[in-house]
């Protein structure tokens, strides 16, 4: 495509001139000129046409002067260049044409050797302009839609609290706060039958879109086997069974997955992975003893041990992902296990939502004005007996 | 994330890994390591100077494992830092490569 010059010079020669210096390049499609002869008829040519790249304006003109143009054209939104001609050792006025965002000038008597120069690497710069102004509007639709993705992959999960109002044998309450980017850290629970409520948590391996396509096709999968009433551990070798029979490079997605009779207390659990969850019992912070065991999707044929553990009334369980344990502050420190555990210490006779809320808030008071780096993900379960 | 390449005697390829482990550490190494990994039956990597393992330093390590094993070949590592080595063996890594103090060990458990 040409690109478009205009020319702006009350001189009526001028355009005869420009004509017949340029009409090589006219002839071959590279310029198309446009001829305007003061800074008003120059104006209503841009707005008329949006694609001028570059305005060629003479400084003394009659009704609106190349300044005055110059000072207009900068509240222009559009990668459009300038190139003053002025008088020879008229400093001044192409000092004033400089800081009103001229791109550059040239002198009279015009050099059409000189000129051609400048014009062509004027063009250069405009071209660079108008695909640095392309690659913005991509990415910014690119950013749009990492935002609706990361909207519906929120979606994904229950947010309604308290969720099940008319059971009086257990509360719970989970909380998560996405990183800037999509993460890919999930929570889960759900009603197996009368008295057995299902508690997971997972974490997709990275970040962007790959984990947030994995993290829905996971959190999907494992709750649709888990509804099909199998054990804690055949649940997780299930799940593992699919996602590792995909091709490399591989995905994962650490995972605790827990059974919670809401009558006799039980909890039947496996993990893949994922953070041992903490088991808030009498003022006492215990992490729960799970066996270690790839992620699934890691590694196909892994075993899944199903264990057990007696919870007593308001004894709380607590699952959490790696975004808090390794949520970082300013100076690079980590908040830890430590931190973690000293919190839920002085948690004790707290409900699930005032303990989850609680070591949430003491995550970002830590983090502070540090970027989030990763998801931070808790859910509470208390059994009531 | 840097890393540097040695062959030692016996056919066993080193690889030493320096910096964070993480989403860019992982990037900077993937595709290197996992030629490395296609190219070598015995490979021990050094550890020591992996200051933080992430989620995507670990599929990294899974994937350099998953190659050799698929090649008939072994994988030891060594000098792990004790954070990045609990974060190793919550996800059971330990059942892909063996896991070591110093590399004599590691060496040897190549043989």
């Amino acid at each position: 495509m040409a690109y478009k010059i205009l020319i702006v010079d009350d001189e009526p020669d001028l355009e005869l001139l420009v004509r017949q210096k340029f009409r090589r390049q006219v002839r071959e499609g590279f310029f198309e000129l446009f001829f305007a002869h003061n800074g008003k008829e120059a104006l209503q040519q841009i707005e008329q046409d949006s694609g001028i790249d570059l305005v060629l304006s003479d400084i003394n003109m009659p009704v609106m002067d190349g300044l005055t143009l110059l000072a207009r054209l900068e509240g222009i939104d559009r990668e459009l260049k300038a190139v003053m001609v002025s008088a020879y050792g008229d400093m001044q006025n192409i000092r004033t044409a400089m800081n009103r965002g001229a791109y550059d000038f040239v002198t009279k008597p015009i050099n059409f050797e000189d000129l051609e120069i400048t014009i062509n690497k004027t063009l250069h710069t405009v071209d660079t302009l108008k695909q640095a102004r392309r690659e913005r509007e991509q990415l910014l639709s690119i950013q749009q839609e990492l935002a609706v993705a990361s909207r519906i992959q929120l979606s994904i999960l229950p947010r309604i609290f308290p969720a099940f109002p008319n059971h009086s044998d257990f509360d719970l309450f989970a909380e998560i706060i996405p990183a800037k980017d999509v993460g890919g850290d999930f929570y889960d629970f759900f009603l197996i039958d009368a008295d057995r409520l299902g508690l997971v948590i997972g974490d997709v391996c990275g970040k962007g879109i790959p984990a947030a396509i994995f993290m829905a096709m996971s959190s999907t999968l494992l709750r649709a086997t888990a509804l099909q009433k199998l054990s804690a551990g055949s649940c997780l070798q299930y799940v593992n069974s699919i996602l590792a029979a995909q091709y490399e490079p591989v995905m994962f997605v650490t995972v605790f997955y827990g059974i919670l009779n809401t009558r006799t207390g039980d909890l039947e659990f496996a993990s893949g992975g994922h953070p041992p969850p903490y088991l808030l019992s009498e003022g006492k912070v215990n992490i729960l003893d799970v066996k270690p065991a790839c992620a699934p999707g890691m590694v196909d044929g892994t075993r899944y041990e199903t264990c057990h553990r007696q919870l007593r009334p308001r004894d709380t369980l607590l699952l959490y992902t790696d975004g808090v344990t390794e949520a970082t502050d300013r100076a690079g420190n980590l908040f830890s296990e430590r931190s973690a555990e000293a919190y839920l210490r002085g948690a004790a006779g707290l409900s699930p939502k005032e303990v989850v809320s609680g070591l949430v808030t003491e995550v970002r008071k830590f983090i502070g004005e540090a970027p989030q780096s990763d998801d931070i993900t808790v859910l509470a379960a208390q059994y009531l007996g | 994330m840097q890393m540097a390449v040695e062959q030692l005697d016996g056919g066993i390829t080193k690889v030493s890994l320096d910096g964070r482990f993480d989403i860019a550490g992982a990037a900077a190494v993937d595709l290197k390591l996992n030629a490395i990994a296609g190219a070598s039956k015995l490979l021990v990597i050094d550890m020591r100077n992996v200051s933080f393992l992430a989620s995507m330093g670990l599929r990294t390590l899974v994937n350099v494992a998953r190659t050799v094993k698929n090649r008939g070949g072994k994988l030891a590592v060594f000098g792990t830092l004790e954070d990045v080595e609990k974060t190793m063996l919550m996800s059971h890594l330990d059942s892909m490569m063996t896991i070591h103090r110093d590399i004599q060990n590691a060496m040897a458990s190549l043989q």
